[in-house]
């Protein structure tokens, strides 16, 4: 007879270092149930966003999340724009896209490496995360900062790139996608380890995905072609998109996603620094918003949601933020019943959970 | 906003079903609290294009409650929960329901993180379930369901007996208060609960055996009917000599006076008295008690009563006195025990219960052409059981609706009755509208007999000298001790409640039959069968019930059959209409191995955890 158990798998560092809580129930080796909580790191930001003014929200919105924390500002300056009927300037469109792509890198390289290193392979995440000081260094060397770049502002953008900045990034994102040639792409293609321990391990099905509503790269990895730069926002319309779609619905398959997706981002890089128009970043705004408006971008975990509603002050009367992570986590209820207890932590990362931006 | 659909708190299901079937994408819900009310708005998105996005937005006021639209989009579930958490927000039937749990910071998280380690195995927990609750047997309905689902059908027959003793008569005589409290009602329709015990009888065995020691103490029951034989079967499980007095010259009491034997085998009721007889049961039959004093001298130290309520009530109307007018109860009875009933080719029966439907269709059985049933009402408030109805008016049983007799009118042996036209009123105590005659519609009509069909009453010998109580001339008990003004005497099934259902006495005998076990002395503990089952998480089924179909393959005892699960119920295999009238053959012809199958697998479980 089989011995059920019930393993409470976090909410202190599982796999990752974020709270989540999964109550796991075991029938010997194999789980039948799972239970996700959340609630350990709730920080009343949507709270905290009434509070102060709709101009200091822009600082709040960047601390968030600590890896995808530009597009946040950029959906929640969308969103302001909007309510405000402001054109934002061509340039700034653009470079909105640089940062935003250079945030995505950042955040699946992290993540790659978290895997890796979830994995064993300790080789390979030292490999990815060198890589990954690559793009930190262009971080730091466009926006001055190495994670938050808190460039985005309502109305456009806080900094420019000039031309010689812009070649010599360049010449950085050509070197990154030699060193994801030469040492990252094999070793996630080939490895015999990563395939046995991530191949046909977390299934979601197309219709599962759909029904639970997954975004991101977890429901491309399932053949669902969503992504919410396909509407063309910033300046993706110019620099033009395909959405990165796997079909298998595993683990591996959301493994290869993202793994597509830092190389379409280089490219999506230097497209927009090429493609560039000269003239202003940023325009006056006056006023106070009013009215409804919801605005969405596509995140590395998937598309993020904000929902504002201005009463004509200084402050927003509400702001509601949906993150992919929230979006995501009801696909635990199907990928984890039926695995192995020991491939619940790579089944758990596959989704690249953010709890504290979840939580807000 | 743009593309935006306001609607009422009730009007949302309805649109969101509308973009379901767009096949829109659920984004996500905003909750915003505006000081009295709140506002939720749900965001959508388009399958054709994503942009812009369609908003439905509810405003509701802060004490009411919202419908969880996570039936529809299940991807709701979370935020459903979020908003309730955060905002107080009142939200029914979310189909993954964290309990006010989910953010878990608000109560302390330590309480359940502390717990030690479960190493022992732990049953998985279970819910208590609509179904169930209404029974009053209180047997495991979703256990048996689900085993017959699985193909487990002796495994589900053990289940219904450890909480009842006769699934061959109640998977065909029961009234079903579970099927009215299925939860799969709102979606699509209930699970046919009453069949399935039907088919577990019909399509397994079960063996009875006595495990307790004999007690020595003896038990009279007087009354052989559904209580009578259940208090006897606990009774003689838990060890002790039971005697049931029945002053008809068969068994069974009202199953066998008052049920027509197309609705309930004799074969079927005979089993199940021959069942308890092998348990040690003595029955006598023909034997009318007189006074319960001389029972106590005869050496029985306890006595329940359990005569039922076998005295029909008059009409109530001028010259009902006449041979041609009887009472259904008796017009049942004779025709169950074989006597010969002559009643002419027009027959009108009077009252809108299932007796009177049981006696319409006796009555085309018996060669009458032409029988009418006679409600003071409509069909909507009639409380017969619908699927009866529907089958008598196949038969051929016309109903005259808002209808009452108001005099029987007799001449050269000939019988009229003049009825009067009624009108609905306000509503009474049953909560029904009060028929009111509108005078000066009286109607006649020449008939060649009446069955009066408007009810039952106990009628309790005075010589037991208990006491009885003012209204419906019933035997007053303790509610759950079930004991009357006498010591050592108890009482259960309609003798106490008036007329009722087989199940409600099945249910009140099972209490009585612990209350006389401690009475002698005994734990009060009704013996109860261990099965071994193993309960599934319902965390793999949850998503089946969105299919519109599916296969299954199910191993039985000899073989497997693969079925289709489909979201509606199994029509029951009836007798041709031709065949039926011609005789008392049984009507219902049961479930196929296939549709019940089926009809177990789509089961949604509630009991489960989830």
């Amino acid at each position: 007879m089989a011995v059920r158990t019930v393993i409470p798998f976090g909410p202190q560092h599982p796999v990752l270092p974020e709270p989540i809580h999964l109550k796991l129930e075991l029938e010997d080796e194999t789980v039948v149930g799972v239970t996700p909580i959340i609630g350990y790191i709730h920080r009343g930001i949507e709270k905290a966003a009434e509070i102060n003014t709709f101009r200091q929200n822009v600082h709040i919105t960047d601390r968030i999340c600590g890896i995808c924390s530009f597009i946040h500002t950029q959906t929640y300056c969308q969103g302001v724009e909007a309510l405000m009927n402001v054109e934002v300037p061509p340039r700034a469109r653009f470079l909105r896209v640089f940062w935003s792509e250079l945030s995505r890198t950042h955040s699946h390289l992290l993540w790659l490496g978290l895997l890796a290193d979830a994995l064993g392979f300790e080789s390979l995440f030292m490999q990815i995360w060198r890589a990954r000081e690559m793009v930190l260094d262009i971080s730091e060397m466009t926006a001055g900062h190495r994670i938050i770049q808190a460039t985005c502002i309502v109305g456009g953008v806080r900094r420019d790139i000039d031309k010689e900045m812009a070649k010599e990034v360049d010449k950085r994102l050509l070197a990154l996608k030699e060193m994801l040639d030469s040492t990252i792409a094999p070793a996630l293609l080939h490895d015999a380890t990563i395939k046995r321990r991530a191949v046909g391990k977390g299934m979601l099905s197309k219709e599962q995905a759909e029904l639970l509503g997954a975004v991101g790269p977890t429901a491309r990895g399932s053949g669902v072609a969503i992504d919410v730069r396909q509407t063309g926002y910033a300046a993706f319309k110019e620099v033009g998109f395909e959405p990165v779609v796997e079909t298998a619905g595993d683990s591996y398959a959301r493994t290869i996603v993202r793994a597509r997706e830092v190389y379409q981002c280089v490219e999506l890089m230097r497209k927009s620094l090429a493609m560039m128009p000269e003239g202003e970043i940023l325009v006056r705004v006056d006023g106070y918003p009013e009215g409804e408006a919801v605005s969405r971008c596509e995140q590395p975990r998937g598309e993020v949601f904000y929902y504002l509603k201005g009463n004509g002050t200084n402050h927003l009367e509400r702001l509601k933020i949906r993150t992919p992570t929230f979006a995501n986590i009801p696909t635990y209820l199907v990928m984890l019943p039926g695995c192995e207890m020991a491939d619940v932590p790579i089944i758990t990362l596959s989704i690249d959970p953010c709890i504290a931006c979840t939580e807000r | 906003m743009e593309n935006e659909i306001l609607v009422e708190n009730a009007g949302l299901i309805p649109a969101v079903e509308k973009l379901l079937d767009e096949k829109a994408r659920l984004s996500t819900a905003s909750c915003i609290d505006l000081g009295d009310k709140f506002e939720i708005i749900y965001h959508f998105e388009p399958q054709e294009s994503p942009e812009p996005l369609t908003h439905i937005r509810v405003t509701i006021a802060k004490e009411d409650t919202l419908p969880s639209i996570s039936n529809i989009y299940l991807c709701a579930a979370l935020i459903e929960n979020e908003i309730q958490e955060l905002f107080n927000v009142q939200i029914s039937g979310i189909a993954l329901d964290f309990q006010k749990r989910f953010l878990r910071s608000k109560e302390s998280p330590e309480a359940e993180l502390l717990k030690p380690a479960l190493y022992a195995p732990e049953p998985p927990a279970r819910l208590p379930v609509r179904c169930g609750e209404a029974c009053p047997a209180g047997i495991d309905i979703p256990r048996y369901v689900r085993l017959i689902g699985e193909g487990k059908f002796a495994e589900s027959l053990a289940t219904i007996k450890q909480s009842m003793p006769f699934p061959g008569i109640l998977g065909r005589v029961c009234f079903a208060p579970c099927e009215d409290n299925c939860r799969q009602a709102k979606q699509d329709e209930p699970i046919a609960i009453r069949t399935l015990k039907r088919f577990a009888y019909d399509h397994a065995t079960y063996e009875e055996k006595i495990t307790a020691k004999q007690t020595g103490k003896r038990v009279a029951i007087i009354g052989s009917g559904p209580a009578g034989l259940t208090a006897a079967y606990y009774l003689a499980k838990m060890g002790h000599g039971v005697t049931i007095f029945e002053a008809l010259p068969e068994a069974g009491g009202m199953l066998r006076a008052g049920i027509p034997s197309y609705r309930l085998p004799r074969k079927i009721l005979d089993d199940e008295i021959e069942m308890v007889k092998n348990l040690g049961v003595e029955i006598k039959t023909n034997t009318k008690v007189e006074s319960l004093d001389t029972l106590f001298k005869d050496g029985y130290q306890t006595i329940l009563v359990a005569t039922g309520a076998h005295q029909g009530i008059n009409l109530g109307v001028e010259g009902e006195d006449h041979p041609k007018v009887m009472e259904c109860i008796d017009f049942l009875r004779d025709v169950a025990f074989g006597k010969t009933v002559k009643l002419g080719d027009r027959v009108m029966v009077v009252g809108g219960g299932n007796a009177a439907i049981d006696s319409a269709r006796t009555a085309l059985r018996l060669g009458s052409k032409d029988v009418t049933i006679l409600y003071r009402r409509t069909r909507a408030e009639m409380p017969a059981n619908a699927e009866e109805v529907e089958e008598a008016i196949k038969e051929g049983v016309k109903i005259e609706f808002l209808a009452a007799p108001r005099k029987v009118f007799s001449k050269n042996g000939a019988i009229a009755l003049e009825n009067i036209r009624m009108k609905l009123g306000a509503p009474d105590a049953s909560r029904r509208p009060r028929p009111e005659p509108i005078e000066g519609s009286e109607f006649k009509v020449d008939v060649d007999s009446v069955i009066a069909a408007i009810g039952q009453a106990p009628k309790v010998p005075e010589q037991f000298n208990i006491e009885i109580g003012r209204f419906g001339n019933v035997i007053v008990a303790e509610g759950d001790t079930f004991t009357t003004s006498k010591e050592g005497i108890f009482a259960a099934g309609d003798a106490v409640t008036g007329p009722a259902s087989v199940v409600e006495a099945v249910g009140a005998a099972k209490k009585a039959a612990i209350s006389i076990d401690k009475h002698l002395g005994g734990k009060g503990i009704l013996p109860v069968e261990e099965i071994k089952v193993k309960d599934p998480t319902s965390r793999h089924t949850f998503l089946e019930r969105w299919q519109e179909k599916r296969e299954v393959e199910i191993s039985i005892v000899d073989g497997s059959v693969s079925v289709s699960v489909e979201k509606k119920r199994p029509e029951m295999p009836s007798l041709p209409l031709k065949e039926r009238l011609g005789g008392f053959d049984e009507v219902e012809l049961g479930l196929t191995q296939e549709m019940a199958i089926a009809e177990g697998q789509r089961c949604w479980r509630c009991d489960l955890e989830e």
